[in-house]
C-alpha cells in the first residue's frame, strides 16, 4: 500500500488556472513536485524540483575557442607557407587583417556547437508517438508528483486527467 | 464558430490561453483573402522581372550592364548594402532588445528576425551576379584546389564572404530556435494535415519539461549576446570594403559606424513598413499596437540624428582635408551633377525623420508607414552616392568617366524586392508572425 502511494502520477490540465492552483496547493503543503510543465517558459519560481546543471555556457565557450585556435592556424599557415603572398611590403603575418575572419569563425563555431547541444541534450523526454504527444498537447499543463501528496491536499479537480506515471 | 474556426482547439479553449493561440495562428492553413494574392502576384511580377534580368545577364555578360574600366561597382553593389542594412534590424530586435529585456519586442521580432533573413539572401544575390562568372562563386571559399590557390585573408571582400556567412547562419538559427515553440505549439492544432505534417517534420525538439524550457531561455540569452557584436561587425565589415580602399569619399574611418547606424536607420524603416501592413491585414492590432510603432520609431529618430550627424562629420573632414578632388567631389553631389540625388537623400534621411519628435506623428500608422518608404528610399540614394560618385571623379582626372545603370540593373533590383515580398508573403501564410509563446508568457506574468 505505501509503495503505491509513493508511485508518481502525471495530472494533466487543460486550463492554465487549474494548474497553477494545484501546484500552489503542493508548495503551500510541502509536496515535492517532480516536473511541470507549461506551453511556454513558466516562471518557476513555484516550482520545487532540482534541475540539473546546464552545460550550454561551457560548450558555447569549448566550441568558440576551437573555432579561434582553427581559424587562426589556418589562416596563418596559409599566409606564410601555403600561399605566401607580397602586397607591397605588407607583413605576411599581418595580425589586424585576420580578426575580422577569426571572430566571425569564432561565432559561427559557437552558435553551433550551442545548437547542437541544445538539440541533443535531454531529448529523452521527446515524444515519439504521435498521438501521446497530441494527448500531451491538448493538455498543455501537466505535472508529475507522487500519488501520497495527492492526498495530502486532498485534490478533487474534474478538469484534470491523472495517469500512472 | 468564430472567423478562425479551422484551428482544433480543444478542451475550454475559450480562455485566455485559447484566444491568443486563435488570434495569432487562426489564418494559418487557411485559404488566403484577396488581397494576399493580388500581393502575392505583383510581387510574383517583380520577382519575374528580376529572374529574366538574371537570365539575360548570365547570357550576355556584365558587360549589358552600365559599368565601365573607371565605375565599377554601381547599383549591384548598392543594392547589396542597401539590403544588409535592411537586415540588421531584425537582429538589433531579436538579440539587442532582448539583451535590454525589452518585452514590447515579443511582438514584433518574429517579422523581423524572418525579414533578416530573406534580406540577408536578397543581398547575396548581388555579389554573385556582379562577379562576371558566378558559376564560379566558390572560389571566394577557402578550399585545398588543384590550383594552389588560396584566398586573400588580407582582403575586406573576403572578410565579408565570411561574414554574411556567419551572420546568415546565425540569424537562421536565431530564427529556427525562436520558432520552435511556436512549431510545438501548435503541431497537433491546424486543421491542415500538410501543414500539421510539416511542423512535425521541422520540429527538431518538443518542451515537454521544465529543464527543457530553462536550458531553452538560456540558450536564447546567450544567443543574443553573441548576435549583438554581429549587428556591429558585420555592417563595420561591410563598410571597409570602402574605407580600406584609396578611393577619393571612401577613405574615411568613420564608415564603420555611420553605415551601422545607417544599417538600423533603414532596417527599422523596412520593419515599420512590414509590420504596420500586416498588423493590418491579419487583425491582430491588440498584439501590435501603435506603442509598438511609437518605440521603433524613437529608434528611427536616434539613428536617423546619428546618420545627420555622420553627413556632417564627413562634409566637415573633406573640406577641412584640403584635398582638391575631395572639395569637387563635394561640389558635384551639393550642386553638381548628382544634386537632385543629394538633395533628395537629406530631405528623406536628414528633415523626414525630424517629423518624429512628435507623438502624435509617431504614433500615426499612415504617416510612420510613408516616412519609412521614403526612409528607404533616402538609404537606397545614400549607398549610390556613396559608390558611384566617388569611382567616377577619383585621383586621376583622365580616368573620370560617367555612369548611369542600365535597364538590366534596374531590373534585377526590382527582383530582389520581389523575391523579399514574395518570401515574406509565404511566411505570412505558413508560420505565426507574431510569438505567441512570448505572448502567452508575458500575459502570464501580468496577471
Amino acid at each position: 500500500m505505501n509503495n503505491k502511494l509513493k508511485e508518481k502520477v502525471t495530472l494533466r490540465f487543460s486550463k492554465q488556472e487549474d494548474w497553477t492552483e494545484t501546484v500552489k496547493l503542493l508548495n503551500g503543503a510541502n509536496c515535492p513536485i517532480d516536473e511541470i510543465s507549461p506551453a511556454f517558459p513558466f516562471d518557476f519560481e513555484e516550482d520545487t524540483s532540482n534541475s540539473e546543471i546546464s552545460r550550454l555556457s561551457l560548450t558555447g565557450i569549448l566550441f568558440g575557442i576551437i573555432g579561434i585556435t582553427a581559424g587562426l592556424s589556418f589562416i596563418i599557415w596559409v599566409s606564410t607557407v601555403a600561399y605566401p603572398i607580397n602586397f607591397g611590403g605588407k607583413p605576411l603575418l599581418a595580425w589586424p587583417s585576420f580578426f575580422p575572419v577569426v571572430f566571425e569563425i569564432a561565432v559561427l563555431t559557437s552558435v553551433i556547437g550551442m545548437f547542437l547541444y541544445f538539440l541533443f541534450h535531454d531529448n529523452k523526454t521527446r515524444v515519439n508517438d504521435r498521438d501521446e504527444e497530441k494527448e500531451i498537447q491538448n493538455k498543455e499543463f501537466y505535472l508529475v508528483t507522487k500519488k501520497e501528496n495527492l492526498q495530502k491536499i486532498n485534490f478533487l479537480n474534474e478538469n484534470c486527467i491523472i495517469t500512472n506515471d | 464558430m468564430g472567423k478562425y474556426n479551422n484551428i482544433l482547439v480543444s478542451l475550454q479553449r475559450d480562455d485566455r490561453f485559447g484566444k491568443v493561440i486563435k488570434d495569432l495562428a487562426g489564418h494559418l492553413g487557411k485559404r488566403p483573402g484577396r488581397n494576399w494574392f493580388v500581393a502575392f502576384a505583383i510581387s510574383l511580377l517583380a520577382f519575374g522581372v528580376g529572374v529574366i534580368s538574371t537570365i539575360y545577364t548570365l547570357c550576355e555578360g556584365i558587360g549589358i550592364w552600365g559599368l565601365n574600366n573607371t565605375v565599377n561597382w554601381g547599383t549591384s553593389i548598392t543594392g547589396f548594402v542597401w539590403w544588409i542594412g535592411i537586415g540588421h534590424a531584425g537582429t538589433f530586435i531579436s538579440a539587442v532588445l532582448l539583451l535590454f529585456q525589452q518585452e514590447w519586442r515579443s511582438s514584433i521580432n518574429r517579422a523581423a528576425e524572418a525579414m533578416t533573413i530573406f534580406a540577408i539572401l536578397c543581398a547575396a544575390f548581388f555579389p554573385v551576379i556582379h562577379m562576371g562568372r558566378p558559376f564560379i562563386a566558390f572560389f571566394t571559399f577557402p578550399y585545398p584546389n588543384t590550383r594552389n590557390l588560396w584566398v586573400n585573408f588580407n582582403s575586406p571582400l573576403l572578410w565579408d564572404v565570411f561574414a554574411i556567412s556567419t551572420y546568415f547562419i546565425v540569424s537562421s538559427i536565431f530564427f529556427y530556435i525562436g520558432l520552435l515553440p511556436d512549431i510545438n505549439l501548435l503541431k497537433n492544432k491546424l486543421n491542415n494535415r500538410v501543414l500539421n505534417h510539416f511542423y512535425h517534420k521541422i520540429s527538431l525538439k518538443s518542451f515537454t519539461s521544465k529543464r527543457q524550457w530553462k536550458t531553452y531561455k538560456k540558450l536564447m540569452l546567450f544567443l543574443a549576446g553573441i548576435a549583438t557584436p554581429l549587428v556591429l561587425s558585420v555592417h563595420s565589415i561591410v563598410s571597409m570594403d570602402f574605407a580600406t580602399s584609396l578611393i577619393p569619399g571612401w577613405h574615411s574611418t568613420i564608415f564603420p559606424p555611420f553605415f551601422v547606424a545607417g544599417a538600423i536607420f533603414s532596417g527599422f524603416a523596412a520593419v515599420q513598413i512590414l509590420v504596420i501592413i500586416t498588423r493590418k491585414t491579419l487583425e491582430i492590432e491588440q498584439y501590435i499596437t501603435l506603442s509598438h510603432i511609437d518605440k521603433m520609431n524613437k529608434i528611427i529618430l536616434l539613428t536617423g540624428c546619428i546618420v545627420t550627424l555622420a553627413y556632417g562629420i564627413e562634409l566637415f573632414i573633406d573640406l577641412q582635408s584640403e584635398n582638391e578632388t575631395l572639395i569637387y567631389l563635394i561640389s558635384r553631389k551639393i550642386r553638381g551633377e548628382h544634386a537632385l540625388l543629394w538633395w533628395s537623400m537629406i530631405f528623406c534621411n536628414v528633415f523626414l525623420p525630424q517629423l518624429l519628435w512628435y507623438a502624435k506623428i509617431r504614433r500615426n500608422s499612415i504617416i510612420t508607414f510613408f516616412i519609412s518608404i521614403l526612409i528607404l528610399v533616402g538609404m537606397w540614394i545614400e549607398r549610390y552616392l556613396i559608390v558611384v560618385p566617388s569611382l567616377e571623379t577619383s585621383y586621376i582626372p583622365a580616368r573620370w568617366k560617367d555612369y548611369s545603370p542600365s535597364i538590366t540593373e534596374i531590373g534585377l533590383f526590382i527582383g530582389t524586392i520581389g523575391l523579399f515580398l514574395v518570401m515574406y508573403l509565404l511566411f505570412i501564410r505558413l508560420f505565426p508572425v507574431v510569438s505567441i509563446f512570448e505572448n502567452l508568457q508575458k500575459n502570464n506574468s501580468n496577471e
